[in-house]
């Protein structure tokens, strides 16, 4: 029971790091962002690049910050390059773009950086509590994730810039008339939701490996949690993510053998994604459902 | 050379089917379809899994035909009413779902290894009858185009409000237009399975749907002829590239991730410099006189 | 006759509207009026099948109308316009007027393969039925052009003529007048007369004061959601409560 508590923990942390972005991104321009994965998946190889490479070999506490910061730019240069042309184009076009954005990035890291998968080489030991072990290295994104999360709930809830960020989602046109520097806020979004991303993308990758394609493995998880906190909502991403990890973990740690036939079995691990999808899709009949009483538009 | 150029054609015809598909679904009516790789899986595997249980081929194709619509129904159920960010989303995780599902059922599907289908022998042959399939495609796709029914797609496109205070009921043509667009997409994937020889998951991701998506967006989205162009350019590029890879002795790693991202930077540009495409929708003009 | 009874609805917290009651008969032309945020457009939404009401009836000949439905609200012979209109505009003048036919064969995907003849000649139907009305409204020199290259009050007339495409029964017409030039209004004020002698039930959202006092028969003012007042224009520009919450505003606001 809290060894399946703590899986969900860490997972959970991992995606809602990156998932926060998503939320960000759409609550301020209005659309998917299926791109920001790929800024987790840069964030993720650019770390283990400042962290490896001969000569920098930063430790990985500042190779991640590193990451973080030269990711957020790439963010914002994306932003200049591509989105900010687009304000005006619908949102399904923006999300089509994106994916090209993406499939840009993703094939230009797997050509950097080829196909096999890397595994970072991080010292940490195990913790043993009551039935269940884990490691210092969990704890430790555990506490980065809250940490960061604290960090960006102060910044959004108790600072200038950040109540500018909230008045900008809220109402773009209005926030804009009263003054509030909306491109300039655009970008900080931006290099926040693009930094947020590598971090958790790194912390993914120290936690597994590091692997181009470990995009398709979190993206439905992603999307799922941030469907599930209601797409602009940036602390609901956080609360979908938790939900979607402990629905994942429980799911398969539950005995629904010996609960229903007396012998047991587990639904088995690599089942894990279809959670995501059949989340998505719950909360999809759901909220058609309400929103079949209220106009969509 | 021949070879070659009947390869080329051979595998454009059934590209440009999947790119019709799409057409029809987001060109002319709108729909964000992020899993079109989806049909044309069901259409292979019908064929690889009628196969492999002894059946002829062509209870694996009407398999495939008859999946494929009721798939499309049951995926775009939990996405009516919805915005089309949600149609993405659902559309891209039921291609994902099945993906996964073939990966995990190796007793049905041979798991990542794939299956073996009955191949055609005779290239010409195999042409034929993508060409074929093409041609049939093709005229379906016109006819609806130019049809007071593909009017009314269109302005569904435009806005969905409108259509439905003209009385319609925009589901039934979201519905409609996906049935007939997936079973054009599952027979590409059932020719595609008899011409390749083997259906594997691999061949199924994500990236072919957006390599779909690249043909239809540089083609010029709502132009049936466009889009078959744009399918053309692409696929050419593809087996091009192919050929200067071995030419130059570049990994073939290398090629298809430089020839990914090329792909990736068609779709951003066309967005950025010609959103209409290479050979934009045509204006239906009315000719009085005719009448 | 077309009727709202008991109509509420609110928003979250705020109660748009609170127990409407209007009634619209054939052959007359209802106006609705009040300031800005008193529910008018909210109320036509409600009727049209956009909005769910939270209680409340429509009827339309008696009948009961289904709640929610836009597309079945129109297939019962109710028409709309918006305030900003809606048009298909990557598409011509003319295909627009097209897409306002109604039952077309054509738009059935086992006629269209099977039956190319029916097709056909619907099609041809509604052309010549879609060429005439263009001609009446003064748009037949555009039925080439894409509808979103029309102007404000061009694109008003186009909805219109969509909305006759289908023959309805009752218009549901949304501030028809506004950004409208003279000329184009005079004509519109035509057009509804003629209208209304066919026989139609038309309600007409308007802030145009002489166009609500030229053309309509009865007058229902709205405030705060609710109705305050009823009667003739005449009748209406002598109430007193009216006057201090509307009329009391220049006119042309």
């Amino acid at each position: 029971m809290i060894q399946v508590l703590v899986n969900s923990i860490v997972y959970a942390s991992e995606i809602a790091i990156i998932a926060v972005g998503v939320s960000l991104c759409y609550s301020i321009l209005r659309f998917a962002n299926f791109a920001h994965i790929q800024f987790a998946v840069v964030g993720g190889y650019l770390t283990y690049s400042f962290a490896t490479i001969p000569g920098l070999a930063l430790p990985l506490p500042l190779a991640m910050l590193a990451s973080a910061v030269v990711t957020g730019l790439m963010a914002i240069l994306i932003d200049i390059l591509v989105f900010s042309r687009l304000r005006n184009t619908s949102a399904e076009g923006k999300m089509i773009v994106s994916w090209g954005v993406a499939l840009f990035i993703r094939s230009i890291v797997a050509a950097i950086y080829g196909g096999s998968a890397r595994v970072f080489d991080v010292p940490s030991s195990t913790i043993v509590v009551g039935d269940a072990v884990f490691t210092t290295l969990d704890v430790a994104i555990a506490c980065a994730t809250l940490v960061l999360m604290v960090a960006l709930h102060l910044f959004l809830y108790r600072t200038r810039v950040g109540s500018g960020l909230r008045a900008l989602a809220s109402n773009q046109e209005l926030a804009v008339t009263r003054g509030i520097p909306g491109d300039r806020l655009i970008r900080l979004m931006w290099f926040l939701s693009g930094s947020l991303a590598a971090i958790g993308g790194s912390l993914i990758a120290i936690q597994t490996r590091l692997q181009p394609s470990m995009d398709l493995v979190i993206l439905l998880p992603i999307f799922a949690a941030v469907t599930i906190g209601g797409l602009n909502n940036v602390f609901g991403a956080v609360i979908g993510a938790v939900i979607l990890s402990l629905a994942q973990n429980f799911l398969i740690w539950i005995d629904f053998g010996s609960l229903f036939f007396g012998d047991p079995w587990h639904i088995p691990t690599k089942f894990r994604d279809y959670v995501a999808v059949l989340a998505l899709v719950l909360v999809l009949l759901l909220r058609s459902r309400s929103s079949a009483a209220a106009a969509k538009r | 050379m021949l070879d070659f150029a009947i390869y080329s054609i051979t595998i454009i015809a059934v590209w440009s089917v999947l790119a019709l598909s799409l057409n029809i679904q987001f060109g002319m009516t709108g729909l964000v379809n992020f899993g079109q790789i989806l049909p044309f899986a069901l259409g292979s595997y019908a064929a690889g899994i009628s196969a492999s249980l002894g059946y002829p081929w062509w209870i694996g194709a009407l398999a495939g035909l008859i999946a494929a619509p009721l798939i499309a129904l049951l995926v775009i159920m939990p996405a009516q009413r919805l915005a089309q960010d949600y149609w993405a989303l659902i559309t891209l995780g039921a291609a994902e779902i099945f993906r996964l599902t073939v990966l995990n059922a190796p007793a049905l599907t041979g798991g990542a290894d794939g299956l073996v289908v009955p191949r055609f022998i005779d290239p010409t042959l195999a042409m034929s009858v993508a060409l074929a399939v093409l041609a049939v495609t093709f005229l379906l796709a016109q006819r609806i185009s130019s049809s007071p029914y593909g009017r009314m797609l269109r302005v569904l496109r435009e806005d969905e409000i409108l259509a439905s205070t003209l009385g319609r009921s925009p589901i039934r043509y979201q519905a409609s237009v996906s049935v007939i667009a997936w079973m054009m997409a599952a027979a590409a994937g059932v020719t595609y399975a008899h011409i390749t020889g083997y259906v594997a998951p691999s061949s199924f991701t994500v990236t072919e749907t957006f390599i779909i998506w690249t043909a239809v967006i540089l083609g010029g989205p709502g132009r049936n002829i466009g889009v078959i162009f744009g399918a053309a350019i692409i696929q050419l590029l593809g087996v091009s590239s192919r050929f200067v890879a071995q030419w130059i002795d570049l990994p073939p790693d290398l090629i298809a991730n430089l020839r990914l991202a090329s792909f990736g930077l068609v779709l951003v540009l066309m967005f950025l410099y010609r959103p209409q495409g290479l050979i934009p929708e045509a204006k239906q003009v009315h000719d009085a006189e005719r009448n | 006759m077309l009727s709202a009874t008991d109509i509420t609805l609110s928003f979250g917290g705020f109660k748009a509207l609170r127990g409407v009651t209007i009634e619209a008969k054939p052959g007359t032309v209802t106006g609705l009026i009040g300031p800005n945020g008193s529910g008018k457009s909210t109320l036509l939404n409600v009727i049209g099948g956009v909005y769910v009401p939270d209680s409340g009836q429509l009827t339309l000949g008696g009948q009961p109308l289904p709640l929610g439905r836009p597309d079945r609200v129109a297939q019962a012979g109710i028409g709309r316009t918006f305030q900003v209109p809606r048009l298909a505009h990557r598409l011509t003048v003319f295909q627009n007027m097209l897409a306002g036919e109604r039952d077309h064969c054509g738009e059935r995907v086992a006629d269209l393969f099977l039956r190319p003849g029916k097709v056909k000649a619907q099609e041809r139907q509604a052309s010549e039925r879609a060429t005439a009305m263009l001609k009446r409204l003064g748009l037949g020199h555009k039925a080439n052009d894409y509808a979103g290259s029309l102007s404000g009050g061009q694109q008003k007339l186009l909805t219109m003529g969509m909305l006759l495409m289908s023959d309805p029964a009752a218009l549901l017409l949304d501030e028809p007048a506004a950004g409208v030039n003279p000329v184009l209004i005079e004509q519109q004020v035509a057009l509804l007369n003629t209208l209304r002698d066919e026989g139609r039930i038309i309600i007409l959202i308007e802030h145009n004061m002489e166009m609500i006092a030229d053309v309509c028969d009865r007058v229902f003012v709205l405030d705060g959601g609710q109705v305050i007042a009823e009667g003739t224009p005449a009748e209406i520009r002598g109430n007193e409560t009216v006057i201090r919450s509307y009329l009391g505003q220049p006119a042309n606001s």
